[in-house]
């Protein structure tokens, strides 16, 4: 670049309006060569003296105090703005952590549609949960329809009514009657349910009971491995597989059923649905409706005889 | 720290002393961008709100000019935000730097500057007088006088030649002088 285009260019800058390209070929030049650094020198020095002598400086006024004043106020407001977000800010932490240490319920409960049930506490006045919670000790008796149930261990469970159970522990749950369905997070491996018959410890899996009264107490094993206990008789100890079915037999001997997984739901209804299982007490008949097969004469999943109880059963 | 009465004072009087010598400075820093009285001004509000954390005794000018770049960036962005071409920052600091000035050479810059403008051929001195004391475009005055805007930067060009080629004869005979 000579001298002459380095003027041009060096003048259009200052007048602002170089163009990019030019701008960039007069920045190498700046970079690399002294003496057109000291003609940018030069440059904005005659610019400077030029525009002082025009407009000049006023040394009277260097502070406005207008504007002294009006930035204070705004540094002020601007202040109190900042604490303001301070405090509100204090104020949602300290509800976050007043909201994380309320400890979440050991169980919470959903409901299908047209579901009647009742629900008691082990711990009354302010201390007994409210909505739809169960904590140890609570009972939930499902007069009709199904619940679904959710451990904050991640345990989840489908209940058809009519059904009553107690929340023992977070991982013990005792089904006096009913006919449920359970999925076993990894985490939660030993969840127990106890029923009148058997006593199940999960293993990490996805299984079924059903416990009638009048009849003998039946596991379904979907997924995984769960180990079951007869209460009574033998009180063997059985570990069932995916795909198996036993029932508890009246020695204390379990019996091997068919697995019926359309026996159970995993999901809750979402319309109103008749009664699982209905027991006549002249023939302790099943009759099952709705979504779910109908059978008679027997047990819940395989009729006949062999389970209905001995004459020590509870009918 | 607060600083007393006299201690103030004293502040304000470094502020003024140092105004063209920053002013020299910011437009060195942004050329051919508009605003740099508004950053002068703003800069000298700043070191008004900054003057407790000013150490006396220290170099004021490198403070201040500390400031002013600041300011000068904030200024930029805003140009630059406008879709302005603007020279990069470094270089603008590296040449600023390059380029400064005392104010006492400074006041003796524009003493000589008004010498050498009334050397200035009469149409020549009202081409200056409407590109910096009217802050008019080129465009603006060949309106006015019928000129090409060609021709007027042309003219521009040489007047700044001229000037700049008086003041630097007019400087080294004072510094032969003195």
């Amino acid at each position: 670049m000579n001298r002459r285009e380095l003027e041009l260019h060096l003048q259009d800058l200052f007048e602002g309006r170089l163009e990019t390209d030019a701008l960039e070929s007069l920045q190498q030049e700046l970079r690399s060569n002294p003496e057109a650094q000291d003609t940018y020198c030069d440059y904005a020095r005659l610019h400077n003296a030029l525009q002082l002598r025009a407009e000049g400086v006023d040394l009277l006024n260097v502070l406005p105090m207008d504007l002294v004043i009006e930035r204070r106020q705004r540094r002020t407001m601007r202040t109190a703005c900042l604490a303001a977000a301070a405090m509100l800010a204090i104020g949602l932490l300290l509800t976050a952590l007043v909201a994380a240490r309320k400890p979440k319920p050991t169980l919470t409960f959903n409901t299908s549609p047209g579901t009647e049930l009742s629900v008691s506490h082990a711990l009354e006045g302010e201390d007994a949960p409210a909505g739809m919670v169960l904590e140890p000790g609570s009972r939930l008796t499902v007069i009709n329809g199904t619940v679904e149930l959710e451990f904050t261990s991640g345990v989840r469970g489908i209940v058809r009514g009519p059904a009553a159970l107690t929340l023992q522990r977070e991982d013990l749950l005792v089904l006096a009657n009913g006919t449920a369905w359970f999925e076993v997070p990894a985490d939660a491996v030993g969840f127990k349910v106890n029923t009148p018959d058997l006593i199940l410890t999960d293993l990490g899996t996805e299984f079924g009971i059903i416990s009638e009264p009048n009849f003998l107490d039946e596991v379904h094993v979907f997924d995984g491995k769960v180990e079951v206990r007869n209460r009574s008789g033998l009180q063997h100890t059985e570990l069932l597989q995916a795909g198996q079915a036993r029932y508890a037999g009246p020695a204390g001997r379990w019996q091997e059923t068919p697995v019926r997984r359309d026996h159970f739901l995993d999901e809750l209804p979402t319309q109103e649905i008749e009664p699982a299982v209905v027991a006549s007490s002249a023939q302790a008949a099943i009759v099952a409706q709705g979504q779910l097969t109908a059978t008679s004469g027997g047990g819940p999943t395989s009729p006949g005889p062999t389970k209905q109880r001995s004459s020590t059963a509870r009918r | 720290m607060n600083l007393n009465a006299i201690q103030q004072a004293e502040f304000v009087g470094q502020i003024t002393r140092h105004q063209t010598a920053l002013r020299a400075y910011i437009i060195s820093l942004m050329p051919g961008l508009d605003g740099a009285s508004d950053v002068l001004q703003e800069t000298n509000l700043v070191m008004w709100e900054k003057r407790g954390k000013y150490q006396p005794g220290t170099n004021f000018r490198a403070w201040a000019c500390a400031i002013a770049r600041y300011e000068v960036k904030t200024h930029r962005r805003k140009m630059l935000n406008r879709g302005m071409t603007v020279i990069d920052e470094d270089l603008a600091e590296q040449l600023a730097e390059h380029g400064d000035e005392t104010s006492e050479q400074l006041d003796e810059r524009l003493r000589i500057l008004d010498k050498c403008l009334g050397r200035l051929e009469e149409k020549e001195r009202q081409l200056v007088e409407h590109r910096y004391l009217a802050g008019s475009t080129l465009e603006a005055f060949s309106a006015l006088c019928g000129r090409p805007v060609g021709s007027l930067r042309v003219s521009l060009f040489r007047i700044r030649a001229t000037l700049k080629k008086c003041i630097n004869s007019e400087l080294a005979i004072d510094r032969t002088r003195s």
